[in-house]
């Protein structure tokens, strides 16, 4: 079911009023139930895999809490492999597959492993990773294991965040299953406008945008390094919108409710840094991967070659996550490979900036620092979206020539951009740039947490207002065509 | 922890303002919405439909509510119709109302419906149709903007779904029927940078039965019925069609045979004659059906056994 939909926008009131009205003690059930309704209406059927790896976490986490010694461990890494083994089968074998057959036609055509024709769960890998920081957490004895199996399979299936996160800890969302939630009329409201806002984000914003983008990624060859540029800039607000708009929607849901889901963006196109940005980009992901991975590798505190090994273990591991194809690997590379120059270049860059004066400069050097990131960002966002390793190559290849080509032919490059803009249409192209200007201009005077609790203290004309505004925009400018949002696929 | 904690109390101070807040948010939501959509109404009239989906459609309701002069003739239609006899058309007496095969035959209906209406002095009806548009069973890419975005009446909404039984598209035309400007500004917004690729249909059939769907059966028994009670006389007619295809009038849907014209006259969708063609095509249609009345009438004075 998706947040975007008509069935949603049932689904929704129906099982909030009713959480609201039932007494305290069936209210998980309540949710349980509800959220199984909400994945079940994907694909019914892979509800199996996940009551698969909600049986083995949850027994797990009680074996672990009651074991002593090495055999804690050994629980952990059954649990551990059941949950990656249900990735590698149902993500990664074709891919798996794909590459090995690949490389036996170098030697023998004969041999073929073959390909499974297994739709891939939706969030697969959401409700995994939160499966396993479970029981990681178990294992640390930061979290008690949970005694109650229905509580624990609503910690993996509760609807908000299930198929595209914030992915949770044990500790910040299990407990809240037995608290109990009044009815407040102004948490209500603040999470219905936060719902309104990440919709606002989604059906005006990212999927007008992916009008634009889909055109020029669709058919790379047709477009000039001027369009293709444009199309990669809007790729990055629209994926930014897409997902943090889902973010907002869940958040929003869950804060309805009474519950606090942690949050998952930061306004990450105001970074200074790569690693600015992922302190600010799928904040639940990073602190995911920086806890249970970057951490016990060794992280920052080590040698600097081990840091740079580090850094792009952990990154090409989240490529992976992604999705399982190579333009994901190499996007999760292309970060790694990022802040393992900025820990190698650190030291000179700061000479660089001493030598130079730039700190003279002040809020000049954060907005250089600031469009260096954001296109840094987007170089990377290319490999992402891009349908294949070729279409990637071809775009960066143009991009590479229409570089040079600007420098030596700067007005006919802006007259290309028109050229290739002509193509989408100039109007869906003028508004979708009036859609980011909007966007960085709302985030700038408020910060990305900031905009709905701000609206939410202002005067009842001013507050009303907005979301008057936004309900029309997305009446008049919205997309509905059901288009699912991009973190699903993951 | 007490009782109260635990449930939802409709008379708590709570509840009280959420559903005060909620009605006042409603009520405020309202107003803006109707003064939306009455200036996007004016805005509409004001610019002749300019920025919507379908806006022949829009044009013809117009000029079928408009009373001028003596019309003794509607002329409805598709789009190739439209191409040959456009609204303005003029021939003594004649008005087209000329559209599209997207509002399908039911849109004919109602349009014919808003028309006769106005139009107290009809003597004679002809629907202009393409073989390939009586296939339209209000299930097409545009059936939202052509039919839903302008035949949105409560009768019309029940009426489609009675003949339809289709939930989403009752669902559809009843958001159209609320908020039919809205929805038509926001079609505009998502369409009108849409450029559709302009080729043959690859699985058109190159000969056969004329299809006819349910839903242009259905509206074409009602448009007969409604010409009957005004005594009024309803001809099907057919446009040209390219000579690449032939069709068998296996249900005498027609009350003229088909005209077959060189593929080179039509446009590369092989539907839609050449700009430069129209005339001549006009001519030769208008010909074609001369002698088949002029057939018609020497055969319905043969003695029947």
């Amino acid at each position: 079911m998706l947040f975007n939909s008509l069935e949603f926008a049932l689904f929704f009131p129906f099982v909030t009023l009713l959480y609201f009205v039932l007494p305290h003690r069936v209210r998980w059930a309540l949710l349980l139930g509800a959220s199984a309704w909400f994945y079940m209406a994907f694909v019914p059927v892979y509800i199996l895999i996940l009551g698969f790896t909600i049986l083995v976490d949850y027994v797990a986490g009680l074996l672990i809490e009651n074991a002593a010694g090495r055999r804690r461990g050994w629980y952990l890494a059954l649990s551990v492999l059941a949950n990656v083994g249900v990735l590698a089968v149902f993500k990664y074998w074709n891919f798996l597959a794909t590459n090995v057959n690949d490389v036996f036609l170098l030697f023998d055509p004969q041999i073929q492993v073959p390909l499974l024709a297994l739709l891939l769960p939706i969030g697969l890998s959401f409700h995994t990773f939160q499966a396993m920081s479970y029981t990681i957490e178990v294992y640390r004895g930061t979290q008690p294991a949970e005694r109650n199996l229905g509580i624990y399979a609503l910690y993996v299936l509760f609807y908000p965040q299930l198929v595209a996160g914030p992915i949770e800890r044990p500790q910040n969302l299990l407990h809240q299953f037995r608290e109990v939630h009044q009815f407040d009329a102004d948490r209500v409201f603040a999470g219905l406008s936060r719902m309104l806002a990440g919709l606002f984000k989604k059906l005006v914003i990212a999927d007008r945008l992916a009008i634009v983008v889909n055109g020029v990624y669709g058919d790379p060859t047709a477009y000039s390094a001027g369009t293709l540029l444009l199309a990669t800039w809007l790729y990055a607000v629209q994926i930014y919108c897409d997902f943090s708009g889902y973010s907002d929607i869940a958040l929003g849901a869950a804060n309805v409710m009474g519950f606090t889901l942690m949050e998952n963006f930061d306004r990450p196109y105001f970074a200074t840094s790569i690693g600015d940005f992922w302190r600010r980009w799928h904040i639940s992901l990073s602190t995911w991967f920086k806890d249970y991975l970057y951490v016990p590798l060794g992280g920052s505190r080590t040698t600097r070659w081990r840091h740079v090994r580090n850094l792009l273990i952990v990154f090409m591991i989240s490529g992976l996550w992604h999705g399982a194809a190579w333009t994901f690997v190499i996007w999760g590379a292309l970060h790694g490979v990022y802040l393992a120059c900025s820990v190698v270049t650190s030291r000179l860059r700061q000479q660089l900036v001493a030598a130079l004066h730039l700190n003279r400069l002040g809020w000049g050097l954060t907005l250089l620092r600031t469009v260096v990131t954001f296109n840094l960002v987007s170089f990377a966002w290319i490999f992402f979206r891009a349908r294949s390793l070729s279409d990637a190559n071809l775009i960066v290849q143009r991009l590479a020539a229409g570089a040079w080509y600007t420098v030596v032919h700067p007005i006919a490059v802006l007259a290309s951009i028109g050229g290739g803009v002509s193509l989408l249409t100039t109007g869906e192209v003028a508004w979708s740039i009036v859609l980011c200007t909007l966007l960085f201009m709302t985030q700038m005077v408020r910060g990305e947490r900031r905009v709905v609790p701000s609206l939410a203290a202002s005067p009842v004309w001013l507050r009303w207002s907005a979301y008057y505004t936004m309900v029309l925009m997305i009446l008049l400018t919205g997309v509905f065509g059901r288009q699912s949002f991009i973190y699903f696929q993951f | 922890m007490s009782r109260e904690h635990r449930y939802l109390s409709f008379g708590s101070p709570a509840t009280k303002r959420f559903v005060v807040g909620c009605a006042r948010f409603a009520i405020g939501l309202a107003v803006v919405l109707a003064l939306s959509e009455v200036a996007l109404a004016r805005y509409n009239a004001h610019s002749w439909g300019y920025r919507l989906i379908g806006r022949e459609v829009f044009q013809a309701l117009r000029v079928a509510e408009r009373v001028e002069g003596q019309i003794h003739t509607l002329y409805l239609g598709d789009s190739v119709a439209r191409q040959l006899f456009p609204s303005n058309y003029e021939l003594d007496g004649v008005r087209s109302l000329t559209t599209n095969q997207a509002i399908s035959v039911a849109g004919q209906y109602y349009l014919l419906r808003e028309a006769l209406a106005t139009h107290r002095g009809v003597r004679e009806v002809v629907l202009f149709y393409q073989p390939r548009s009586f296939e339209n069973n209000l299930d097409q890419v545009f059936t939202e903007d052509y039919y839903f975005g302008y035949f949105h009446h409560v009768d019309q909404v029940f009426d489609t779904f009675a003949v339809t039984r289709s939930w989403p598209l009752l669902l559809a035309h009843s958001r159209r029927a609320m908020l039919p400007n809205l929805s038509a500004m926001n079609s505009w917004f998502n369409q009108s940078g849409s450029a559709v690729e302009e080729g043959e249909d690859p699985n058109a059939p190159l000969t056969g039965p004329i299809v006819v769907s349910h839903v242009s059966r259905h509206f074409l028994s009602l448009m007969h019925q409604l010409a009957g009670r005004a005594g009024i006389r309803l001809r099907v007619l057919p446009v040209p069609v390219s000579d690449q295809f032939h069709y068998f009038d296996t249900t005498g849907i027609y009350d003229a045979p088909i005209l077959y014209l060189p593929k080179a006259m039509f446009r590369r969708d092989t539907i839609h004659v050449q700009r430069e063609q129209i005339d001549t095509a006009r001519q030769a249609l208008t010909r074609h059906l001369a002698l088949a009345e002029h057939a018609r009438d020497d055969t319905s004075s043969l003695p029947v056994n």
